[in-house]
């Protein structure tokens, strides 16, 4: 989820239908640059070395999005569907590579990648990305992985498992005993205003495809 | 006889142009930096790793833009939503949108404006 404002210029994007390192490319109409969709960075035109802002995203299942956000709205089914480019393309590819996804977290100077193969035993994963604390959640029956920052105000929290629900991942501030949606990084018990947790911003990534495009950036599980 | 004077004049004319070349070289720091911007500059290796035809690549704008995207609320998705579908959610201020990663493989990209903020939807 990109943010389509660099240097103050608001840009609109086209699809380029080149690939660098097996990410799409896209181009900005206002000066033609050149931008790559894995990354959101500016490869080659007016802002070259520029990158696109972020935001956190959440990927899950339609019935989890909507029992968390009750309130959400969907896109409409596109009129228009280019179904030959389905069959024949990037699906059919990464299908013959047993594509895995992990789920990406960007700190604002390192970034760094959580396999789901990894997280699927672990419903909590406290880690750290330099000086940066990451509260990773990850709800197996929707393959939901989420990314928070556990401190509020000046305290850092460390949270025990409380119990994997249908639709959430219960876990417990062990100081206070405050009890948090996982997958909302919302207070759930306590006091009001009951804290949110700021999410960092996340994608969900091919695994194999990220040395290429973040090479020396950490695996979460590898050494 | 001859033939050295022709000679000897040749080595005075070459040295003394080679010497006004120096001397004009490195007392123009213009010359100097116009030397500088014809060389042609280095390619930039990560454009040579560019692919622009072949099995994956595309035209320019095969893919269209869903520039004008339309949402259903919860209730009206009821019959085109599944529950496993998996979507990308987002939060913007209180506001709740979810991308089926299904119709972004198709399109790739959706123009969007929320709270203000100009957004590009990709998968």
């Amino acid at each position: 989820m990109y943010v389509r404002r660099v240097q103050e210029t608001t840009l609109e994007f086209g699809h380029r239908g080149w690939l660098l390192d097996e990410s799409f490319i896209f181009y900005d109409k206002e000066f033609d640059s050149l931008w790559v969709q894995a990354t959101g960075r500016c490869i080659a035109g007016k802002f070259k070395g520029q990158q696109l802002p972020t935001l956190p995203v959440t990927h899950t299942t339609w019935g989890e999005w909507r029992a968390l956000h009750p309130r959400t709205l969907v896109l409409a089914k596109p009129s228009l569907r280019i179904a030959e480019y389905k069959r024949d393309g990037y699906e059919v590819y990464y299908e013959e590579q047993g594509t895995k996804f992990g789920l990406a977290v960007f700190a604002p100077d390192r970034q760094k990648l959580y396999p789901l193969e990894e997280l699927q035993a672990r419903p909590i994963v406290q880690d750290t990305l330099g000086d940066h604390v990451v509260l990773i959640v990850f709800h197996t029956p929707s393959q939901t992985a989420v990314a928070f920052d556990p401190t509020v105000g000046v305290d850092r929290m460390a949270f025990e498992l409380v119990e994997v629900t249908d639709t959430d991942v219960l876990i417990r501030d062990l100081n206070s005993g405050v009890v948090w949606s996982g997958l909302t990084g919302r207070a759930i018990s306590g006091d009001d205003p009951r804290p949110q947790l700021r999410q960092y911003r996340t994608t969900q990534f091919v695994v194999f495809n990220w040395p290429k495009h973040f090479p020396g950036s950490p695996v979460f599980g590898m050494p | 006889m001859s033939g050295k004077i022709v000679i000897a004049i040749a080595v005075l004319v070459g040295t003394a142009t080679g010497a006004i070349a120096w001397w004009f070289h490195s007392s123009n720091p213009d010359a100097a930096a116009k030397t500088v911007s014809i060389a042609r500059p280095e390619p930039d290796p990560l454009l040579r790793r560019v692919v622009s035809s072949g099995r994956m690549a595309r035209p320019r704008d095969f893919f269209r833009v869903i520039t004008q995207p339309e949402y259903l609320a919860v209730d009206e998705a009821d019959g085109w939503m599944v529950e496993d579908e998996v979507v990308i959610g987002l939060e913007i201020d209180g506001e709740y949108r979810a991308y089926p990663i299904n119709y972004l493989n198709d399109h790739e990209l959706v123009r969007e404006e929320i709270g203000g903020l100009p957004l590009l939807v990709s998968w």
